[in-house]
């Protein structure tokens, strides 16, 4: 059964069971951050740092945390400004446009060791890395996370109303690029 | 009995009846330009569950065990940065070093030599060609008379003696402005 963010919060405040509630949090987040970023930056090692990166955040910052929001959509948004500072930082590094970052990232996908899909898996996987940054985010946590608009809303800090028409026309591009037969692997 | 149904049946339709005939709403609302999403949200969600159903799942992977030791590796990484905040500083003391004393010499000598240098250029005051030329205009614009009677002012002043003071005059200035003991100890 898992547990409470409620109970994780209330342990976290008592310096004695501080470590007890950061592993509660571990156990019920970390896959979940994980896979949250890997769908973003595609490579395993650079997902470790940054989920590794998200956590140290969150237990630096768990006492100032205002309960103004859920604490899983609090964590996501770490997790997210995470990897937009990753591949921003990516971009910029060796002045690269942002397709070819993309080209990279779909690169990296054959060639790691860590994906196992077939061909309309990878061919999925290329099609949502020909979206932009943040369309591909709101695809994944509305395809892979299965979260709603208004959670999303308030981990982007973007209206429901611009989420939803982005949703829509990601749809519509992945659709497009899976049914083009000239696109095989 | 069966009497009372068929009338509570036929009460029942009546009310209906008269319920219509007031053309009441439901009073729900939607949120603006709801309808002109609705389409596309809904065309959305079905192309999704195609995709989903193509495409079972995302293909990733990780290592083996990988979930089992990322809590640990984590908290390892929280506790070297809390070491790291707490470590002591080293404090290195800049003018013991003896680089610090030979780079400090080394500005000296620079500096003295270029002082010096500078200083044994001769100063060539040569007036600019504009002051010259505007010197000459200005010279050019005054009358001619005028100029004459200003370098013979001069030469007068130069010719006239200055007035000498008599003894008397001499000899007041000299108690007024000077002790005896400055005067005795004159001769």
């Amino acid at each position: 059964m898992q547990v409470e963010d409620s109970e994780i919060l209330t342990k976290f405040s008592n310096e004695r069971t501080r470590d007890e509630a950061f592993n509660l949090l571990l156990n019920k987040y970390q896959q979940k951050i994980y896979w949250h970023i890997r769908h973003m930056v595609v490579n395993h090692d650079d997902s470790d740092d940054l989920v590794q990166d998200v956590f140290i955040k969150v237990w630096k910052n768990l006492e100032k945390f205002r309960n103004d929001s859920q604490l899983y959509t609090w964590i996501y948004r770490i997790a997210t400004n995470e990897c937009i500072t990753f591949l921003n930082k990516k971009k910029h590094q060796n002045n690269t446009p942002l397709d070819e970052v993309s080209a990279e990232l779909a690169e990296s996908l054959v060639e790691t060791s860590y994906f196992n899909g077939d061909k309309a898996q990878l061919k999925l996987q290329q099609a949502l890395l020909t979206l932009p940054d943040k369309q591909r985010q709101v695809f994944n946590m509305k395809y892979y996370d299965d979260l709603k608009y208004e959670e999303i809303s308030s981990i982007l800090g973007t209206s429901v109303g611009a989420l939803k028409a982005s949703f829509h026309i990601a749809v519509k591009k992945i659709e497009t690029f899976m049914l083009n037969e000239d696109i095989t692997f | 009995m069966e009497n009372n149904t068929e009338n509570n049946d036929l009460e029942a339709d009546a009310y209906f009846e008269k319920l219509k005939g007031k053309n009441l709403d439901s009073g729900f609302t939607t949120p603006e330009g709801y309808f002109d999403s609705l389409k596309d949200q809904t065309l959305s969600r079905i192309r999704v569950l195609k995709i989903k159903e193509q495409v079972k799942t995302d293909g990733y992977e990780v290592p083996e065990g990988y979930f089992q030791t990322l809590g640990s590796r984590i908290k390892d990484q929280i506790t070297a940065t809390e070491l790291e905040a707490v470590a002591p500083v080293k404090i290195v003391k800049l003018w013991q070093s003896s680089l610090f004393k030979y780079a400090s010499a080394a500005c000296f000598v620079i500096v003295a030599t270029f002082g010096i240098y500078f200083n044994q250029q001769p100063t060539n005051t040569k007036p600019s060609m504009s002051m010259i030329v505007s010197t000459d205009q200005d010279l050019y614009d005054i009358d001619e008379a005028f100029i004459i009677e200003d370098l013979k002012l001069k030469e007068e002043t130069i010719k006239t003696p200055v007035t000498v003071a008599s003894n008397a005059e001499l000899e007041k200035y000299i108690l007024n402005n000077y002790s005896t003991t400055d005067i005795s100890s004159n001769y």
